[in-house]
């Protein structure tokens, strides 16, 4: 084969390829394209059929997401920045705590042999094993004893109780990643375990935290049922405000799509930031370590 | 970062985080929270509360949406007896419930201190509807803050065209109006039905989801003399599938065939749109939307838009009658709610002439000197027939195990929608769940001897000779 046919073939495939990368794009990013697209549609415009690729864009769902403009006095509108602020707290300190504890407890259970270790694993995972739904009514009144019903603090709490399984069992496979010696070679040397833990294992997973922290963060920012029920106007988060998105239209879709795209951005914004050890994270570690 | 700064860093980071997580702390001196789905009525009752003069006094609206969520929020809170909020529209319907497992204010006790609040402020039968518990019994546990009727809006654009008035008679020998009965309807829904035009000539509500489903159909079954039940002797059997209610269900689901692709799976979101298009020439609806249809921002036949009274229907018995279903909320006050006597002094101006003159341009307002004024039937295109919709209201059990009830229906009309059972067998096999339902909740069901093919005939009959036409 000559080298032009070669180069010819290796052209075609790579354009093939890339085709077929814009397509599995397109795929992936159409259903958020569409939100994005829709959340300026008018209901009008939004029903209309064939659909409208050009309209007069429709602020009113960031009006009513955000209680401005005509959307000012309306019910739906109040407390929408409280439930914006509501979910950064909630999904940040139940993201940072259940990290923290279960990068801790994942260490343990990776360096350590206790009695019923195993049983506590097993403990640790059936956490994720119930239906929210199953515990729901025990929660409630559990934290109406406690005065934590419609608290962030409350919130908080069932984020950490709800991710620490999986951010143990996580950050427990990082840590079985790092071999012992690194450890042992510098408590040989004369330095803590604490130090060898903080100073040379730690940095050793921080993709692997970073990437915990995305599925808890994910999984705090999206936690629905427990929030609809546990919460009732001080500490309610976003997606609970959203779902009451139904006026006298009907289901208000414009406004249910720009609380969405609203709902994406602190996520993406999330993902931003720990990009760097993200990709090593999701992989847990196949492709290398820095 | 040193050691120290990080420490330094992190402690810090931690006060903010608490500080962050402590609840908000509330301006007003007292609060009163109230639940009800969002919507232009929750938005109507939180502007008019702005005015209310005493201003240490917050009215806070806690949201939730339309559907199951909506019941469950104020029955997790009674489960636990809190009182995160202090007053609920709930559904007629769920009165029974919250009156009956003891968590709900008698309003009687409020009457009877009240120098205002009196039942006779309110038309006797709305105020049995939103509030009465058990039926007939006079004990009041909710006041009729917003009624709502099951209506008819259809296209006068189309049914008042001098050459479709013409084809529709020869085509069927009378002449195209507004139905009066559903074998009317389904003339003139079959003859609206073009879907090579995308226009269909009936559109309504038959999904699974919350009472979608069931409320429509019951409608069609009252209208031909069917019955969910005997409320003296709990029998389910004989009653919910009796050949009246057969042909009640029956003649549903035949609608759905002069609806558009998939309207089998409807909710009042998707009527709403369908309509808004253009696709339908009638639809059954709630009068709760008629303000956003008769909105031309929303509605795109706005002005060729007209609401009506559903059709009754002729049953077997040769008997006409119009039955359908009661929508609306009444307004009742949780009992673990520790500012009674706050919200009693908001009820108290809530429920003045001049407030609820205001609700009532935008929602069904339940105030007897508000709906006899002259003025009412003026405010809006659709409150004339509102007030003739209110004589032939009907509602389901009112009984605490309406939940399991109404889940059960909304099955079987849903298996019978989606063609996976056969009316009768769907009937069947609901009445069969119901009276397991009632039997495990203790009630004796009393067998009578034999239950005519129109029940309707037992209980509280409506039946009449003539058709009663309604304008």
């Amino acid at each position: 084969m000559s080298r032009s046919r070669q180069s010819g073939i290796d052209l075609a495939a790579r354009w093939f390829f890339l085709a077929l990368l814009a397509v599995y794009t397109l795929y992936n990013l159409g259903p958020i394209l569409w939100l994005l697209i829709s959340s300026f549609k008018s209901r009008m415009d939004l029903f209309s059929m064939p659909p409208k690729l050009i309209f007069t864009p429709d602020f009113s769902g960031y009006e009513s997401v955000f209680g401005i403009g005509s959307a000012k006095n309306s019910a739906s509108a109040y407390g929408v920045f409280d439930a914006l602020t509501n979910s950064v707290i909630v999904s940040t300190a139940g993201t940072a705590l259940a990290v923290f504890l279960g990068t801790l407890a994942g260490y343990v259970c990776s360096r350590f042999n206790f009695i019923g270790k195993g049983d506590f694993m097993f403990f640790v995972l059936s956490t994720r094993m119930l239906p929210p739904v199953a515990v729901l009514v025990f929660y409630h009144l559990m934290f109406a004893e406690l005065g934590l019903a419609d608290t962030r603090l409350g919130l908080i709490l069932v984020a950490v109780f709800a991710n620490i399984g999986l951010a143990t069992w996580i950050m427990k496979g990082f840590f079985d990643g790092v071999p012992k010696e690194v450890e042992q070679i510098a408590i040989v040397s004369g330095y803590t375990r604490m130090y060898a833990f903080l100073h040379l294992v730690l940095p050793m997973v921080k993709g692997g935290i970073a990437a915990t922290a995305g599925f808890c963060f994910i999984f705090a920012w999206n936690e629905f049922a427990f929030a609809s029920i546990l919460t009732t106007t001080a500490a309610k988060t976003l997606p609970v405000k959203i779902s009451a998105a139904s006026g006298a239209t009907g289901i208000e879709w414009t406004q249910i799509c720009a609380a969405g795209v609203v709902l994406i951005i602190p996520v993406l914004v999330f993902f931003y930031l720990i990009r760097k050890h993200l990709l090593m994270g999701m992989t847990f570690g196949v492709l290398g370590r820095r | 970062m040193s050691r120290t700064a990080r420490m330094r860093y992190m402690t810090s980071t931690f006060i903010a985080a608490a500080f962050l997580a402590a609840p908000g702390i509330s301006q007003a001196e007292t609060t009163l929270t109230f639940v009800w789905h969002a919507g232009t009525c929750a938005d109507a009752l939180v502007e008019i509360a702005k005015d209310y003069p005493d201003k240490s006094v917050k009215i806070v609206p806690a949201l939730v949406p339309y559907g199951p969520e909506w019941h469950n929020k104020i029955a997790s809170e009674f489960a636990i007896k809190g009182d995160a909020f202090d007053f609920a529209m709930w559904d007629s319907q769920s009165t029974a419930e919250f009156a009956g497992g003891g968590h709900a204010v008698r309003i009687n006790d409020i009457f009877a201190t009240s120098n205002y609040l009196k039942p006779e402020i309110f038309p006797a039968a709305s105020l049995s509807r939103y509030g009465e518990y058990p039926d007939g019994s006079g004990e009041f546990y909710g006041l009729p803050a917003n009624q709502d009727a099951y209506g008819l809006m259809y296209r006068k654009d189309l049914f008042e065209d001098p050459k479709e008035k013409r084809a529709f008679k020869d085509k069927y020998g009378y002449e195209l109006a507004v139905p009066q009965t559903y074998q009317q309807a389904k003339d003139i829904a079959a003859f609206f039905t073009r879907p090579e035009k995308g226009l269909y000539g009936w559109g309504q509500m038959g999904g699974r989801e919350y009472d979608f489903a069931t409320t429509a159909s019951n409608s069609f079954l009252w209208s031909f003399g069917g019955e969910l039940y005997n409320p003296k002797t709990y029998e389910v059997k004989g009653y919910l599938d009796s050949p009246a209610s057969i042909d009640g269900v029956q003649a549903y689901v035949d609608m759905f065939k002069f609806g558009p692709p998939g309207s089998g799976n409807w909710g009042f979101d998707e009527v709403n749109a369908a309509f808004q298009q253009g696709q339908l020439a009638m639809a059954m609806q709630w009068f709760y939307f008629n303000g956003s249809n008769a909105d031309p921002k929303v509605n795109k036949f706005a002005d060729r838009t007209a609401f009506g009274v559903l059709p009754g229907a002729v049953g077997r018995d040769k008997l006409f009658r119009r039955q359908f279903s009661v929508g609306g909320q009444g307004m009742g006050i949780n009992k673990y709610s520790k500012k009674l006597p706050e919200l009693t002094k908001f009820m108290e101006w809530y429920f003045q002439p001049e407030q609820q003159a205001r609700y009532a341009k935008v929602c069904q307002t339940g105030l007897k000197a508000v709906l006899e004024s002259p003025q009412w039937q003026g405010l809006n295109s659709y409150n004339r027939q509102f007030s003739v919709a209110l004589q032939y209201l009907n509602d389901y059990w009112h009984l605490p195990e309406y939940p399991v009830l109404l889940d059960q229906l909304q099955e079987e009309i849903s298996n019978a929608v989606s063609g996976a059972k056969t009316v009768k067998q769907a009937l069947s096999d609901a009445a069969e769940k119901h009276e397991r339902t009632l039997k495990r909740a203790g009630y004796e069901i009393k067998r009578g001897d034999s239950v005519p093919d129109v029940p309707d005939q037992l209980i509280s009959p409506v039946g009449v000779k003539d058709i009663a036409a309604v304008d």
